[in-house]
C-alpha cells in the first residue's frame, strides 16, 4: 500500500503524506523512501527537504525531523507545509505567458507560469518556464521546463527536436546520428530520472 | 609557459572561427591541453564549428557574472582529451562583459591549460576590446582581398597600440591558379603591404566548407590540404620550424617530367 510519496524539487525532495494512518507506519514508510533517495542527492551540498500534509503532532514532528536531518547528514533545512503554506504555493502559480511569433537565435522567453509558442523556436533561441512549455511548431533551439525544479513539468512540441532539452534539473541532448524521418508532434517527461519522448497522438 | 593567442582579423567572414577551431585541434591532436574561447557574444559560433552545440548548459557571460565556475562551463570535446571550449553567450551582447573581467578569465584559464585561443568577433568595438584585453600574441587573419587586407592593416595598428607587439599574420583561402594569372593578391604582396611575419598560408578548398558544416576541424582529415596548413601552423606556434605548404598543385604528369628532368641534369 502506497503510505507516503516523494517529490523531487529544486535542491531537494518533498514528502506528501497522507492524511490519516498510523504515524509508526507512515514513519517507516518515510525511513525507508528516503534512505533510497538519498544517493541521488549524495553530492549535494545543501538540501531543501519539505514535508505535506499528514496530521502529525508536535511529538511525531521532533522524532521525525531528527531522523531526517541525521539521514540527510545536517547539510538539510527540514520545513512542514500546512495547509496555510499550501493554498499560499498554489496563489502563487503565475500568468501563463502566449507568444505569438518565431524565436531566432539569441531571443529568449522566460516564464514564471507556462509558457506557449504559436511559432517556431530556432537553433540558439531559449524558452524557459517554471511551468510546462507547449510549441506550437518546430522546436529546435534550447528548452527547460520546470526550471524551478518541477518534474512533472513537460514540453511539448509539433516539432520536438531540441538542441537540448532540459526538465527540473537534468538536461538531455538527442543522441547524435540520429536522424528523424517521420515527423509527429511529441512530447517529453520525466520518468525514472531520465527525460523521455512520447508521441502525442495515438495511432 | 602557457600563452593566451587572439585570432583576429577586423573584416568578418575571412575564416577566425574556423582557423580558431583548427588550430585548437592541431594543437590538442600534438598532446597540448588547449582551452578555445568564444569571445562573440551574440553571435557565437565555434561550438557549431566544433560540433559540440548541444552540451553547451553554461557560458562564458555565466561564468563572468559568477553564476557558475569555470569548471562547470568548460565543454570537452568529444574527439580529444584535451581539448576545451568556452561558449559564447547567444542571448546577451558583448556589454555583457568588460576587458578587465576577460583579463581575469584568462589568467585563470592560463593556469589550465597550455593554450588559450580566443576566437575574436570582427570589428573594432567592444568585442575586440574584450578579446584582446587578455592576449599575450595576436595571429591577424585575412585573405587575399584588398578589403580584408586594409582592415587587417587596421587591426595590426591597433594591435601594437595596445602592446601586443609581433602579431603573426595568417593568409587564408588562397587560390594558387588566380595568383598566378595575376588576378589575386599573393603572398608576398599582402606580406609587404602589412609588414608582419606570416605564420602560414592556407590555400582555399571547398572541403573546409564541408568539415565545418558537419562539426569537424578540417586537420582531422589526413587528406585535406587546409588541415596540413594548419597542423603546420600549430607546428610553428609550439615553435618549430617548418616550411610553407608547396601550394602548387602540378599533375601528376608534369611530376614526373620534373623528376626525370632533374635526373638528366646530374
Amino acid at each position: 500500500m502506497e503510505v507516503c510519496k516523494i517529490k523531487g524539487i529544486k535542491n531537494g525532495f518533498r514528502i506528501c503524506l497522507p492524511e490519516e494512518g498510523d504515524f509508526e507506519e507512515i514513519y517507516a514508510d518515510i525511513i525507508e523512501k528516503v534512505g533510497n533517495t538519498m544517493e541521488l542527492f549524495k553530492l549535494k551540498k545543501e538540501l531543501t527537504v519539505e514535508i505535506e500534509g499528514g496530521n502529525l503532532t508536535h511529538d511525531n514532528k521532533c522524532t521525525l525531523t531528527k531522523k531526517l536531518l541525521e539521514m540527510v547528514d545536517y547539510k538539510g533545512v527540514i520545513s512542514y507545509l500546512g495547509s496555510k503554506e499550501l493554498e499560499m504555493r498554489k496563489a502563487e502559480i503565475k500568468e501563463t505567458i502566449y507568444h505569438e511569433g518565431t524565436l531566432r537565435s539569441g531571443q529568449n522567453i522566460t516564464s514564471e507560469g507556462h509558457l506557449i509558442v504559436q511559432g517556431d523556436v530556432n537553433p540558439g533561441a531559449e524558452i524557459s518556464a517554471c511551468g510546462n512549455i507547449v510549441v506550437l511548431g518546430q522546436l529546435k533551439g534550447v528548452a527547460h521546463a520546470g526550471c524551478e525544479g518541477d518534474e512533472n513539468a513537460t514540453v511539448c512540441a509539433l516539432l520536438l527536436q531540441p538542441t537540448q532539452l532540459r526538465i527540473a534539473e537534468i538536461i538531455t541532448r538527442a543522441p547524435e546520428n540520429d536522424k528523424k524521418t517521420e515527423y509527429y508532434p511529441e512530447i517529453a517527461r520525466i520518468k525514472d530520472g531520465c527525460i523521455y519522448t512520447y508521441p502525442i497522438l495515438k495511432k | 609557459m602557457s600563452e593566451v593567442i587572439v585570432i583576429t582579423s577586423g573584416k568578418g567572414g575571412v575564416g577566425k572561427t574556423t582557423t580558431t577551431a583548427n588550430i585548437g585541434t592541431a594543437l590538442a591532436m600534438a598532446g597540448k591541453k588547449v582551452v578555445l574561447v568564444d569571445a562573440d557574444i551574440g553571435l557565437r559560433n565555434l561550438d557549431l564549428v566544433m560540433g559540440l552545440e548541444n552540451r553547451v548548459v553554461y557560458d562564458i557571460v555565466n561564468v563572468i557574472e559568477g553564476s557558475c565556475r569555470v569548471k562547470q562551463a568548460l565543454i570537452k570535446d568529444k574527439r580529444h582529451d584535451s581539448l576545451y571550449m568556452l561558449p559564447a553567450a547567444q542571448t546577451r551582447d558583448k556589454d555583457a562583459v568588460n576587458a578587465e573581467q576577460m583579463k581575469d578569465l584568462c589568467q585563470k584559464l592560463k593556469k589550465e591549460f597550455d593554450y588559450v585561443i580566443l576566437d575574436c568577433p570582427a570589428g573594432i568595438e567592444q568585442g575586440f576590446k574584450n578579446a584582446i584585453a587578455g592576449a599575450d600574441k595576436a595571429i591577424v587573419v585575412t585573405t587575399p582581398e584588398v578589403s580584408a587586407v586594409r582592415d587587417a592593416d587596421r587591426i595590426i595598428g591597433l594591435l601594437e597600440a595596445n602592446e601586443i607587439n609581433d602579431p603573426k599574420l595568417l593568409i587564408n583561402r588562397l587560390r594558387v591558379n588566380m595568383v598566378k594569372s595575376g588576378d589575386m593578391m599573393s603572398v608576398e604582396d599582402i606580406v609587404e603591404l602589412l609588414a608582419i611575419n606570416l605564420i602560414g598560408v592556407v590555400p582555399d578548398d571547398t572541403s573546409i566548407i564541408t568539415t565545418t558544416n558537419r562539426g569537424e576541424p578540417a586537420v582531422m582529415n589526413e587528406k585535406s590540404l587546409p588541415g596540413k596548413a594548419y597542423k603546420n601552423i600549430a607546428k610553428r606556434i609550439m615553435g618549430e620550424e617548418v616550411p610553407l605548404l608547396e601550394l602548387d598543385h602540378k599533375s601528376i604528369a608534369k611530376k614526373i617530367k620534373a623528376f626525370f628532368a632533374k635526373n638528366k641534369e646530374q
